[in-house]
């Protein structure tokens, strides 16, 4: 099945929530405490097929249990060969209670030639009773048709959640996804494991016929994981002696002597995904919390590709850069999630955007935060992190901790594009740009900027970044910021720098000299320095701005262009 | 020879099988579900009466649940649309259908590919009980069905019969037509072998020509029981002639109209229970004028309800139920008529109909005719009474919930062919009088008649 509407209402920190889902692969990203963790909660409090669930007031939004809990989740999408689907869809279930579904959300009936759904509703009241109906339309109570669903039609639903809660999926528990893979099993694991109990011993069972059918799945499993990129030596189902209870949960996965749930996190992530892709053909629904957890890039990146591969519909969240790397936007893979001060929040699809593809892979980080300085380029982004660093030494917050991400637009052009679909993404989203190509941004597109509620950081007119460097450091430290240019620079020394200098036209003439610190001050000289610098390229990358901006910050006065406007766009990010 | 009808119904996709009354049908189906086919069926059938033999039935033969579903086409039709009238094009009433149109709706939703589904997931094959009760819609209905799943149907078109305002039923060429395949013939005539009486069973086999004809049967060789009895004494003949008999007896009457009322008091005073529709047609026409009329009309209409359900009300009782539920008339002088009338002076209130039930139950003399819409009558009162809800929405919920209360178990009744059809009974007593083809029915119904009593048959004509 695929989801493809979840509304939640009253849950924990969701007042509201109304999610029309469109892709197949749906990764959540999004600031702090904007409730990521809590819609993949409800999805498999809603969806999956636990049998027992216990509230607490503080699961209620504001802890006001008056207003009930509300999650509901349309879905489409089932392959009705599937024998749980039809058993699912059948009379005397749920054939009756197949619903329509439009942008808007679930509808009573099916529309002519429309989406067939079905809608899941769990609810809880003010007794913390979790209740569990397939409704038709909006559930808006009693008034609405439905009828209850229990643990067991929720199978067919065929979710599952792999992620700091996959241990248990090792087991042959109830309802776990092994169970589910061993469904003829039915009720014979518990009668074998009472009678296993009594012995206790690591005995031989593997003679007996349920556990042989077990030492089948485990050998399925062996051979997904192996194409998962886990190499497992053998794996086989044993009496997990640590266990308490002797329930078909003592029965659990090994490798050789060691028990699957002692494996590394990243490992057991990647079989229990290998599992849940043998559930139903692959045609079902994986819950997965910070997907990138105990997983090296290429393992995500693995992981990434074949959940993909496998039909299954996955919802995730990640504070990755390498996993939205992975991501499809135009797909609708991403969604931004934002949420209010009154609880309401919403998911966008960066899709809604577009070309955004592009700089999603390129400034991948940036997305990650709240707020988003674009930056015209390295040097722009250098000076920035120096004047942060700067500022935390003075005993500013610094940005990383104000969810304020940067943004390479790459040019000035690219700016004045890329800031307003940052903006319609929800990001607070700021400019920054020197101001010495009104080809490539002009006063009239930063004014346009402003007016759509954009900070613009920009330089006094003509200066780039390196023009108004050089334009406000005291005279007297010019000649230690050559220096250092120089010293960090990995192609350019000292006496090339100094003898571009001395021999440029506009100067030529004044015979400067192979000192700097015998040059006279001059406007002229300031600007000729800060076109070279931009030209050829002296400090543009982000390392080499920050170590420039970081020596030359605390020498600039302040009332200085860089330091006033910096300090403005720090205002910004600081208190807006 | 059973066995192979049971295993045709159970290969073919479509087909039919003539059932005469008491040759199995019930056991055929239950048989053939139980035996011969391994995934679940659809049993559809007409009434609630059908229904629930079936399901008794399978319960006998320990037939899994899993493996059948029994129910009636308007009801297995109905759960479909109520729950789907945007797609199914029904606009009429939620709680009272208008089965026709609902017919016609879940035909309509056989053309959307998640009902099919639905159905397709649910069963392997329908099997369609009584199917000479099958009006037009219906028909055009199970034909629908038969395009998605194997449709195989058993009837008796001897059976068809049906109610003077009644729609007419499908033909039986046009059934034939539908579902082609002949998979065989019932006539082994269990009901009267059972009961000690072959040669009745044998006889009714031989004479359906003429009744398919519409000509009167050869008697000759019959062991119908015949008598001619003048009207006046019918009271006191009927029990005459029922007195020796033991078990349970169906006193069969016309379909136009009720017996006459002092014979139903009589034969009510002997334990008979009078049978009444489905809908409860004469509790129906109260409450619908109790919900619209004006207060006239309720008065009218409650006076009339009263003198239809009880029988033995005295001429002065008539009068005062007439004034009080008038609103009209002088204080009476009796104490319980006079507390009565002191607290009702607003006409036919539902306070005042629950307090004239309980009166009229009071008298000794007086005999309740209607069982089943005067209780029906008094628990839509209490409930109005008490959360204020609509009769009408109170009238419906009081049938559904009463509409599985079988009549299979009532011992001795009076009712017409309509009402006892599917009931079996120990000895039928049919009355017809000189003009019987109009007021009674036709030789379907006669059929239908004499083929109720296992033990005897009595044919009674009336001569005034």
């Amino acid at each position: 099945m695929r989801i493809r509407h979840i509304e939640i209402r009253n849950f924990r920190g969701i007042k509201s929530l109304s999610w029309r889902v469109k892709g197949d692969f749906c990764c959540v990203i999004g600031p702090g405490d904007t409730c990521k963790t809590t819609i993949l909660t409800a999805l498999d409090y809603a969806l999956s097929p636990r049998t027992s669930l216990s509230f607490e007031d503080s699961d209620f939004f504001n802890q006001d249990v008056r207003q009930d809990i509300v999650i509901q989740v349309t879905l489409t999408d089932w392959d009705e060969t599937q024998l749980d689907i039809r058993k699912f869809f059948q009379e005397s279930k749920f054939a009756q209670y197949k619903c329509g579904l439009d942008a808007t959300g679930p509808l009573a009936e099916p529309q002519e030639g429309g989406t067939v759904a079905v809608s899941v509703s769990l609810r809880v009241d003010g007794s913390l009773e979790p209740k569990w109906f397939v409704v038709k339309g909006r559930d808006e109570g009693e008034v609405t048709e439905r009828k209850p669903l229990y643990a067991t039609d929720r199978n067919a639903l065929g979710l599952s959640r792999l992620d700091t809660y996959s241990d248990y999926h090792f087991t042959w528990g109830r309802n776990t996804i092994l169970t589910r893979l061993s469904a003829d099993n039915e009720g014979n694991l518990g009668a074998v494991l009472s009678g296993l109990a009594r012995e206790m011993r690591q005995g031989d069972i593997s003679g007996h016929e349920s556990i042989t059918e077990c030492q089948g799945v485990a050998d399925t499993v062996k051979q997904e994981s192996s194409d998962a990129g886990v190499k497992l030596t053998a794996l086989s189902p044993k009496i997990d002696i640590q266990r308490q209870s002797m329930t078909a949960g003592a029965l659990s996965l090994h490798e050789d002597n060691v028990p699957m749930r002692n494996k590394g996190s990243g490992t057991k992530k990647l079989v229990a995904a290998a599992m849940q892709m043998k559930l139903h053909g692959g045609k079902n629904i994986s819950l997965i919390d910070e997907i990138e957890v105990g997983l090296e890039p290429h393992r995500i990146r693995g992981l990434i590709v074949r959940l993909r591969n496998t039909g299954q519909q996955i919802f995730t969240t990640t504070h990755s850069p390498v996993v939205i790397r992975e991501l499809d936007v135009v797909k609708d893979e991403l969604y931004v999630c934002r949420r209010d001060a009154a609880g309401i929040v919403s998911l966008d699809s960066l899709a809604v955007v577009p070309n955004i593809q592009g700089p999603v892979r390129n400034n991948a980080e940036a997305f990650l935060g709240s707020k988003i300085i674009a930056c015209e380029g390295p040097t722009e982004i250098g000076c920035l992190r120096a004047y942060d660093r700067y500022r935390f030494e003075g005993g500013s917050i610094p940005v990383w901790s104000l969810a304020t991400s940067y943004f390479n637009a790459d040019s000035g052009g690219q700016i004045k594009v890329v800031c307003p679909k940052l903006h319609a993404l929800g990001y607070r989203t700021a400019a920054f740009c020197d101001n010495d190509a009104q080809d490539q941004i002009s006063d009239a597109e930063v004014a346009r900027l402003r007016a759509a509620a954009i900070h613009v950081c920009q330089w006094e007119a003509g200066n780039s970044t390196e023009g108004q460097l050089f334009h406000d450091l005291p005279w007297t430290h010019i000649p230690d910021l050559l220096a250092i240019i120089a010293d960090n620079h990995r192609t350019l020394d000292h006496a090339t720098i100094i003898d571009c200098v001395i021999k440029e036209p506009r100067v030529i003439t004044q015979n400067l000299g192979t000192d700097p610190t015998a040059w006279p001050e001059s406007p002229l000289l300031r600007g000729v320095l800060g076109e070279l610098a931009h030209k050829r390229s002296w400090i543009k990358s982000i390392g080499y701005a920050a170590t420039v901006f970081y020596f030359a910050l605390p020498l600039i006065p302040d009332t200085s262009a860089i330091k006033s406007r910096l300090g403005l766009l720090w205002d910004w990010v600081q208190h807006e | 020879m059973s066995e192979q009808v049971y295993e045709a119904i159970a290969r073919s996709s479509s087909g039919f099988v003539e059932s005469p009354a008491g040759c199995g049908k019930t056991e055929a189906i239950v048989r053939t579900v139980g035996t011969y086919c391994s995934d679940p069926q659809l049993i559809l059938t007409h009434t609630h009466a059908g229904v629930d033999a079936l399901r008794q039935r399978f319960r006998k033969y320990q037939v899994p649940t899993s493996r059948y579903h029994v129910d009636t086409i308007a009801g297995w039709a109905w759960s479909w649309v109520r729950k789907y009238p945007f797609n199914a094009g029904y606009d009429g009433p939620g709680d009272v259908p208008g089965w026709n149109d609902v017919y016609d709706s879940m035909s309509a939703l056989l053309e959307r590919d998640f009902v099919k589904q639905g159905i397709l997931n649910s069963y392997a094959g329908v099997i369609v009980d009584e199917y000479q009760d099958c009006t037009v819609p219906m028909h055009k209905l199970m034909v629908q069905l038969k395009c998605l799943l194997p449709c195989r149907v058993l009837g008796d078109d001897l059976q068809g019969i049906f109610g003077f305002r009644d729609d007419p039923l499908i033909s039986w060429t046009d059934m034939r037509g539908a579902f082609g395949n002949d998979l065989g013939t019932l006539e082994t005539p269990h009901r009267w072998i059972n009961a000690g009486n072959e040669s009745l069973g044998r006889w009714l086999l031989r004479e359906r020509t003429a009744f398919r004809q519409s000509r009167e049967p050869d008697y000759g060789s019959a062991t119908v029981h015949r008598a001619r009895v003048q009207y006046g004494n019918l009271g006191a003949e009927l029990l005459r002639l029922t007195e020796e008999k033991e078990g349970r007896i169906c006193i069969i009457g016309p379909k136009a109209r009720r017996l006459n009322s002092a014979v139903e008091t009589v034969l009510v005073k002997r334990a008979y229970r009078i049978l009444e529709p489905n809908d409860l047609t004469v509790l129906r026409d109260l409450i619908v004028v109790l919900v619209d009329g004006t207060d006239a009309e309720k008065a009218d209409a409650a006076i009339k309800f009263f003198f239809d359900s009880h029988g033995g009300l005295s001429p002065d009782t008539n009068a005062f139920i007439s004034n009080i539920l008038k609103g009209e008339g002088s204080r009476p002088r009796l104490v319980d008529r006079r507390a009565l009338f002191d607290a009702h002076r607003q006409g036919a209130t539902p306070i005042l109909l629950a307090e004239l039930l309980d009166y009229v139950a009071s008298r000794t003399a007086v005999s309740c005719k209607l069982t089943e819409s005067v209780s029906a009558l008094k628990c839509i009162l209490e409930e109005h009474i008490g959360s204020g809800a609509n009769l009408k929405t109170l009238y419906a919920e009081e049938i559904a919930k009463r509409k599985y209360r079988t009549r299979s178990s009532v011992f001795r009744c009076v009712g017409s062919t309509l009402l006892v059809k599917g009931l079996e009974f120990d000895h039928a007593v049919i009355l017809r009088d000189p003009n019987w083809q109009q007021s009674w029915g036709n030789y379907r119904d006669l059929y239908v008649a004499l083929s109720r009593g296992a033990k005897s048959a009595t044919l009674i004509d009336l001569a005034a």
